[in-house]
This record gives structure tokens, sequence and C-alpha cells, in this order.
């Protein structure tokens, strides 16, 4: 059933949510950055994991690939990293809730797995390309901790909300 | 054969993955000159972030004006012995920008690397993962922003620009990790004279930038103040940069690295100025 609601609204707060990842970062950057640990909002990656649990996975591998293409194009300006990421999450998570039952705690887990596959594929990505040099260890202690700690807590707070949003607008 | 192919997962996986790593060797061989859809795509994103921006800007505004009422009275203190001084230096400077301007005159000098024209304009949102340091800020070409300008931020440059689209644009850091195709050609003035060298690296760690490639012979002191040169072509001269916090031998012994204090906080950037150089590069 594809009515106007999901067809319109479900992009909406996918845009929503995309656009205040890049605001958090410009504001809070003096308490993301310090020194040299960074924390990386993912406020996208935590919506659609929650939403790959109610809309179907066509629809959501969509949205995957356009934000994908959308957040390298806007944020970074090299094409074709999150544009294969995001599906690929989207992916992993649907096989995933087949098996589980979709309680906080068990989408807590899997923003946890996701956001790792996420950051250590980026890691090895830039490594690759040459734009940075710090080994695995520095990488583990220095991003991926700090990040999954934001991530949970930024999870706690959305988690409810989202979950309201989502449900009403497919009027469960 | 026909197993291989009746595995339609598999040629799936295939074929995205080829997908994006063309994608990734388009964008990457292309630098600045991104096409039109591309553009496109970035302007429309940025008109919708304005909607999200602004109102939190004010926002923000509104809470460091709160913020900034609370130590009103010590800074006023504070600036009212500083006030003194700046009315002489006023006068000193207004009649030195006479005396130049007379003796450009007779030298027929119609340009000089230190003059420069600024546009404002106001960061939307930065890139959330930190690998490229980057800022987008709406102000585009529409606006006269070009690219490789330099982008100062309070009293300090904090980088330059690498991507261009009609109504926004975007600005890396010079914190950026990537320090491969960052540097900015700067300068020391000296006692003994004025002393190069070129902006390229940040240590984390401690907040600073590091000037690197300065002679031997050269005697640099805690405190000297570093600008920018003007001869790297892009950027005009005198833009400040920072303040040396530390100067040491390089590895290899061979030349001279400073650390540098930067003037601008590149954890705090809200509003940028954008620098336009008004004599030509020479190119």
């Amino acid at each position: 059933m594809v009515n106007w609601k999901t067809t319109t609204l479900i992009p909406l707060v996918i845009t929503f949510f995309f656009l205040l990842d890049g605001l958090l970062m410009a504001i809070f950057s003096e308490q993301f950055l310090e020194g040299t640990k960074v924390m990386t909002p993912r406020l996208i990656v935590l919506v659609l994991i929650l939403m790959s649990f109610y809309i179907p996975r066509s629809r959501m591998i969509v949205y995957g690939v356009v934000f994908g293409l959308i957040y390298d194009s806007y944020y970074v300006g090299i094409l074709g990293v999150y544009v294969l990421l995001f599906p690929l999450v989207i992916y992993l998570t649907e096989k995933l809730k087949k098996v589980l039952n979709p309680n906080p705690i068990v989408i807590g887990m899997m923003v946890i797995i996701n956001l790792s596959l996420i950051e250590t594929y980026l890691y090895l990505f830039y490594q690759l390309l040459g734009y940075t040099t710090i080994n695995g260890a520095t990488f583990l202690a220095d991003r991926l901790g700090p990040t999954l700690l934001l991530n949970l807590v930024l999870f706690i707070i959305v988690f409810y909300p989202l979950k309201k949003i989502t449900e009403r607008i497919q009027g469960e | 054969m026909n197993q291989f192919f009746s595995n339609k997962k598999l040629i799936i996986l295939l074929v995205s993955m080829i997908v994006s790593l063309g994608l990734i060797a388009f964008s990457i061989t292309g630098s600045g000159n991104i096409p039109i859809i591309q553009q496109l795509t970035n302007d429309i994103t940025a008109v919708v972030s304005r909607v999200v921006a602004k109102p939190t800007n004010a926002v923000v505004d509104f809470l460091e004006s709160v913020d900034g009422l609370k130590n009103t009275y010590e800074e006023n203190q504070l600036l009212k012995s500083k006030i003194d001084k700046l009315y002489e230096t006023e006068v000193e400077i207004a009649d030195l920008k006479e005396n130049n301007d007379k003796l450009k005159e007779q030298l027929d000098l119609t340009a000089t690397l230190s003059d420069y024209e600024s546009i404002n304009g106001a960061v939307l949102s930065r890139n959330p993962d930190s690998w490229v340091d980057q800022i987008v800020v709406d102000k585009g070409s529409q606006n006269g922003i070009e690219l490789d300008m330099s982008v100062m931020s309070g009293n300090g440059l904090i980088g330059r620009v690498v991507e261009v689209n009609p109504t926004s644009s975007k600005v890396q850091l010079v914190t950026t990790l990537d320090q491969n195709n960052n540097r900015v050609a700067s300068s020391v003035n000296t006692e003994e004279g004025v002393v190069h060298g070129i902006i390229n690296g940040y240590d984390a760690e401690t907040n600073r930038l590091v000037m690197k490639q300065i002679t031997t012979e050269a005697t640099l002191k805690e405190g000297d103040q570093v600008m920018t040169s003007g001869l790297g072509g892009v950027s005009p001269s005198a833009l400040l940069i920072g303040t040396i916090d530390e100067v040491k031998l390089d590895s290899f012994g061979l030349s001279q690295e400073a650390y540098i204090i930067p003037a601008a906080d590149t954890n705090d950037i809200r509003y940028v100025t954008f620098i336009k150089r008004t004599a030509e590069s020479g190119e």
C-alpha cells in the first residue's frame, strides 16, 4: 500500500535528519572534535536502520541510494562512498530483522554493528586514497569508540519519537 | 558458468561495486569542476539546509549574546585601557595609508599583493565524518566566489574554497587530514627581514599548524606573527594565520619547522569571509 503520506513524509523525515547531521557538526564541533578524538553524528544511519523495520526493502534501497548520492555530493564531494554504504546497511538490517524481533535493545545492537561497518569501510577507503596515515589502533580509540558512544546517546534520544513518527506515517 | 550467472545477488554486488568505484574515480580526478547535475543537487540541498540552519543560528546567536552579557563589565574595563592607544594608532595608520597611496601613484602601481575584496557568508553545515574537514557556506559563484579563494573566520585564515556551486560553496579547512593539496605560502616579519615558509600540516593533539621549509639561517621567536605571503598565487598577502609557539629542526635536520597557534578557532566557525585578491595571479 503506497499512499501519499509515505511517499512524501518519509523522504522529508530522512532529509531533516540528514541535514541535522551537518548542522550538529557545525555547531558542536568544539565538543565533537576534541584533540585527535573525532565523534561523528550519524542520525541518517539511525533513521535508515529504524525505518527498515517498517518500510519494504525495495523502497528503502531506493532511499538509501538517493540519500547516499546526496550525502556524497553535498558533504564530501567524492561520489560513490555512501551510495554503496547506505543500501548495504539497509540490506543487512532487512536480513537480520527476519531472525530478530524489533525491540529497542536489538535495534541498538544493529546500530552498533552497522556503524562499525561504515566507519571501518571509510577508514580503509581514506587510507587507500592516502588521505590519512593513522594506524588501526588509533582509529579504534580515536574514531570508532567515540563515534559509537555518541550515536548510542543520539539513538536513545531519537528512538521513541522516530518510532512514533514512522508508525504514524505508515498508519499502523 | 550457468551457476555463476544465476547468482543474481553476486552480480548485483559486483555491478554496484564497479559503479561505486567508477564514481569515485570520476570525482577524484575532476578536481573542483563538477558536473551541472551535481551542482544543482548541492544547491537544492543547501537551500533546504538554510531552512534548518537559519533558526538554529538565530538561537545560537541569542545564547551567545546572553553569554557575552555576563562578562561585559570586565571586558569594558579592559577595552577602556586599550582605547587610548587605539586612537593614536588610527591616526598613524591614516597617515601611512595616505603616504602609501601617494607613493603607489608615483610608481604607477595599480594593484599590490595586499589588496583584496571580501565577501561574507554563513556556514550551513559541516561534513559530519571529518575525514575531509569541510564546511558548506551559503555563498556561491553568483556572489563572486571562485575556486581556491582564501577564507577567513574571525581574524585568521581557516581554509580555501574547493568547490563552487551557483549559490553555495565548499571550504576545506587548514586542519583537514589530507595535507597533500593543502599548502599555504606564508611569511614571518622578523627584525632581520622576511622569512618564508609553507603551512603544510596540522597537529591535532596540540591544535597547532605546522609551517615547514624554513631556512635554518632564520631566527624565529615565540610570539612572532605568521601571515600569508601572497606568493602562492591565489591568496593576497598579509592575512593573519597565527602566532609562533615553538620552532625546531625538521626530522631531516635540513630546515626548520615552526608550530603555530592558529588565530582563528576552527572549531567555532559560523560566519566566514571570502577573500578575493585583486592582483592578477600572472598565470
